[in-house]
């Protein structure tokens, strides 16, 4: 659909803010015509983080791996020196170049203050980012789109897959994208076919969530829409095709250079649940930081100038036991690593107090401990680069302790 | 009979939507004499239709055992006199094994759109999410039919424990959550280079997903002790070294391909669950603890729940789940009690929850080929638009399956994929690019399909017939206005036709 189909079409839902103008516009609201970004990548499934950053100092690390542990740097197969203290995973290679110009940065022994090793009440918490209150029905992503100031646009917010998780859950409108893997960009294009359109706008006219989420889809898949048409060509360039997440990344990437409204990112990664040869060096574990790793790097590449207005986080749900299981794999543990990259990050630095391995510190006897809170990491980004205030980060993290993590540049 | 707003609520709830003629069947049957009917009907007795079309699947009613025997293609090619298999035969094998996992789906959809017994294939969409296995997991890929077939169906109006104990011990489960590695600390694990020991996967999920809830009552400790009292029950290989165990147990070669309990894996250690002290009783001391688990209280509120969910609200009353756990406390779990009291309750008949759910693609897309008369013989391409749709039949990755509520499915994408495929079924263009080349659901096996119009649109005037009193006169205005070949599409995709 071209950009008059859309603006006219965006017309018949008279009445509605964010569809009186275009995305030209919107940039322009935008304080300093600068848009700061926030990208939350979610490992569901519960990454092992003590074979991502290895601790390869703690002894006790290669006590309890005798199989799964990576041998430290200087070795075979080593880890890829970081600090002196901790390693990279070999197979995270594409990521030494943010560690080096220092876009890169991990908090260890970061997690829920809540001790739930269950995926689903764990992954909740998280997203709803009020650790052990049931209760919450949004996400904080949300809440912070809705902390944004200015006018809010139907693709402020853009979500890749099927369905829209907690995290993205609330009173502000958010598109979807479908992923690589979901059946194809264009899998809702017949519904903004114009012979259909009109009939469908008089169905779906009313203020029920099924007619409030239809004019949403149809509003931002007129603008994402568009511009994928556009990005097939250009696409096309001489770049080798990346697969799967980076794919994504790329296409979120070039969504965000034509769009720079676009203030939030979210995409889920299944596969992290390695209970059964989940490996050190090579394994599960290490094919899937690959192209994990690969399509964290794609960032920095595709958003190019944006990258510097960029945060990305990657998160998952709880960290795993610290002593592999009977088959060369990790249960469900409590601590974990989370990981923060972006041209706004001071990076270069494993941030966090690091508990140790030995059985002592280990909580209740067999995971790492959790010495900082995810929400003082999410926080601390949230005042620090997307400059909300702490009256609006009371609402989006209410009880968290304060953020206070000197993650960003000054 | 029956009110229509009731009967329409009856087919919507308990059968997927309605197909021709089925709103006027419920009515006659009356409220209770169809829920009484639909309780009490024999699945196995299917008409001779339904029978050949499930015949024709070549893999369909074998069992795990015969499965794992002639369509895992590692133990096939390990029955292969000689060494090495040759590379065209390894081919043909991975054949073999790609055609089953969409076979299983065809017999799904065949009855999810046709069979009689409505109420039945709706619990066994139910229970296999309640039990969810993943097919894309080693040997699951082969088994997940035979899994349905023997572990859930059986059960879906039986004891609870049964459905509980079924599932505990198939194959495709003790694979998909990782218990046939579960192992006494010290004893022989999966290959000589694995070190030893507890697995809790299945441990934790048992106690989490499949009976207590994740508010049940249980601790770490119950997890870490149910893990070690369920060691050495695991699946009968006949592989060497290269396969992984060790092929000198008898054990594993008796019950090749189907469950084994190996005794010398097994912890026969002192342990306590939820209070309760097991030991030196090898299988059985498994059996007891799940039995415990079955009968738990905990338990009965939380099948209760989510029963109540999937089939009255996505937000169930409070008396409506306690008067469901205190029958199926009651009765000892007995399923058929349990959903008689929820599809009678007054919260079932309260008009206040008719059409108030938001369908899942699942229930969506069957609902569409009920009410288009599809041959479910032609249904293999709507496996692919539920992977689109996000909720591909065995698909689902993580061991809660998918959910039923309009939180986890309504949003805009979703309102767009699903109008898109409206359109494109109403108008005919959605069969047409399966003509040529279409699988059982989305691997090899090529099938033709058969439609004697593949690019004719949708009768509307016959979708109306059957939905007519379930449109709104908004919709109907809008239907009417549209041209005739544009009509089945907007039914397809109206407000009214996405809830039920």
């Amino acid at each position: 659909m071209r950009r008059r189909d859309f603006l006219s079409s965006a017309a018949a839902f008279g009445g509605i803010a964010f569809v009186r103008i275009g995305s030209q516009a919107w940039a322009a609201q935008n304080p300093n015509g600068v848009s700061q970004r926030l990208v939350v990548v979610f490992l569901r499934g519960a990454v092992d983080g003590l074979n991502v950053v290895i601790p390869h100092t703690d002894a006790a690390y290669y006590r309890v791996r005798p199989t799964i542990g990576v041998p430290p740097p200087g070795h075979e197969n080593g880890a890829l020196e970081l600090d002196g203290q901790f390693a990279l995973h070999p197979q995270l290679v594409s990521l030494m170049p943010m560690w080096k110009d220092r876009s890169l940065a991990f908090v260890h022994a970061c997690g829920s203050p809540d001790e739930s090793r269950s995926h689903f009440q764990a992954q909740a918490y998280m997203e709803t980012g009020t650790p052990g209150v049931r209760a919450t029905d949004d996400g904080w992503l949300n809440r912070t789109l809705a902390a944004l100031p200015g006018l809010h646009n139907p693709t402020e917010a853009v979500n890749f897959g099927p369905a829209m998780p907690l995290i993205l859950r609330g009173t502000m409108p958010v598109a979807s994208l479908p992923s690589a893997g979901g059946g194809g960009a264009r899998a809702g294009e017949m519904a903004s076919a114009p012979v259909f359109h009109a009939a469908f706008d008089t169905m779906y006219s009313g203020a029920d969530s099924m007619s409030v989420a239809y004019r949403q889809g149809q509003s931002a898949h007129a603008r994402l829409m568009s511009d994928l048409e556009q990005d097939m060509s250009e696409a096309a360039n001489g770049a080798p095709s990346p697969i799967g997440f980076a794919k994504d990344v790329a296409h979120f990437c070039q969504m965000v250079r034509k769009d720079p409204t676009i203030q939030v990112g979210f995409f889920a990664l299944s596969g992290w649940d390695t209970h059964v040869r989940e490996g050190g060096v090579k394994g599960v574990l290490a094919n899937h930081l690959r192209q994990l790793g690969e399509g964290l790097a794609a960032f920095q590449r595709e958003l190019g100038d944006k990258y510097a207005n960029t945060v990305i986080l990657v998160v998952s749900e709880f960290g795993r036991t610290a002593r592999e299981n009977g088959n060369a794999g990790t249960d469900h543990g409590h601590g974990n690593v989370m990981w923060v990259m972006g041209g706004p990050v001071q990076g270069g630095k494993v941030y966090g107090q690091w508990p140790g391995l030995a059985d002592e510190h280990l909580y209740q006897g067999r995971d790492l401990a959790v010495t900082t809170d995810f929400r003082t990491v999410a926080g601390s980004v949230l005042t620090g680069h997307m400059k909300l205030p702490e009256q609006a980060l009371a609402r989006i993290f209410p009880g968290a302790p304060k953020a206070t993590l000197p993650i960003l540049r000054a | 009979m029956l009110d229509q707003p009731t009967a329409l609520h009856l087919a919507r709830r308990l059968s997927f939507g309605p197909g021709p003629g089925e709103i006027e069947r419920v009515a006659s049957a009356g409220f209770d004499g169809y829920i009484e009917g639909q309780l009490n009907a024999d699945p196995s007795k299917l008409p001779e239709q339904i029978q050949a079309q499930l015949r024709s699947l070549p893999s369909f009613g074998l069992d795990t055992t015969t499965l794992y025997r002639k369509y895992w293609f590692k133990a096939l090619a390990q029955m292969t006199p000689g060494q090495k298999v040759p590379h065209e035969q390894k081919k043909l094998l991975k054949k073999i094994t790609n055609e089953v996992g969409p076979e299983a789906r065809m017999a799904r959809l065949i009855r999810a759109i046709s069979s009689p017994h409505r109420l039945h294939e709706a619990l066994v969409d139910f229970w296999f999410n309640h039990f969810n296995v993943f097919d894309n997991k080693k040997f699951v890929r082969v088994w997940v039919g035979a899994y349905e077939a023997e572990a859930v169906r059986p059960y879906v109006l039986g004891k609870f424990r049964d459905l509980l104990l079924a599932t505990a011990k198939h194959p495709a489960m003790l694979v998909y959550l990782d218990n046939w590695q579960n192992v006494a600390p010290g004893t022989h694990g999966n290959g000589k280079k694995a070190a030893a020991g507890i697995n809790e996967n299945y441990a934790r999920e048992v106690m989490e997903l499949h009976t207590l809830g994740v508010d049940g009552g249980y601790t770490q400790s119950d997890v870490t002790a149910l893990a070690h009292i369920l060691t050495g029950w695991t699946v009968g290989r006949q592989f060497g070294a290269a396969g992984g165990m060790d092929g000198s147990d008898d054990d594993l070669r008796a019950s090749l391909g189907g469950f084994a309990f190996v005794p010398r894996r097994h912890d026969d250690a002192p342990q306590t669950v939820l209070g309760r002290k097991f030991g030196n009783g090898g299988m059985k001391d498994g059996e007891a603890a799940l039995l415990m688990l079955a009968e738990h209280p905990s338990t009965a509120r939380h099948i209760s729940t989510q029963l109540a969910q999937y089939f009255v609200a996505d937000r169930p009353s409070a008396q409506l789940i306690a008067d469901m756990t205190s029958v199926f406390r009651k009765t000892d779990g007995d399923l058929k009690a349990v959903v008689r009291t929820m599809l009678t309750s007054k919260d079932f008949r309260d008009p206040a929850n008719f059409g108030a759910k938001f369908k899942t693609p699942y229930q969506y897309i069957i609902s569409v080929a009920r009410v288009a008369r599809l041959d479910p013989m032609n249904a293999a391409p709507l496996a692919e638009e539920l992977k689109v749709l996000g909720q591909p039949i065995y698909g689902c990755l993580s061991p809660d399956g998918y959910a039923c509520t309009e939180t986890a499915w309504l949003d805009p994408d979703a309102m767009m994929r699903r109008i898109s495929f409206a359109i494109k079924f109403g108008t005919g263009a959605y069969m047409q690019p399966h003509l040529a080349r279409a699988g059982y659901g989305s691997m090899k096996k090529p099938v033709q399909l058969e439609l004697p119009a593949g690019n004719a649109p949708l009768n509307a005037d016959r979708l109306l017939a059957v939905l007519g009193p379930e449109l709104s006169s908004k919709t109907r205005s809008a239907v009417t206005a549209a041209k005739s070949t544009e009509r089945a599409g907007l039914i397809l995709g109206s407000p009214e036709f996405m809830r039920c």
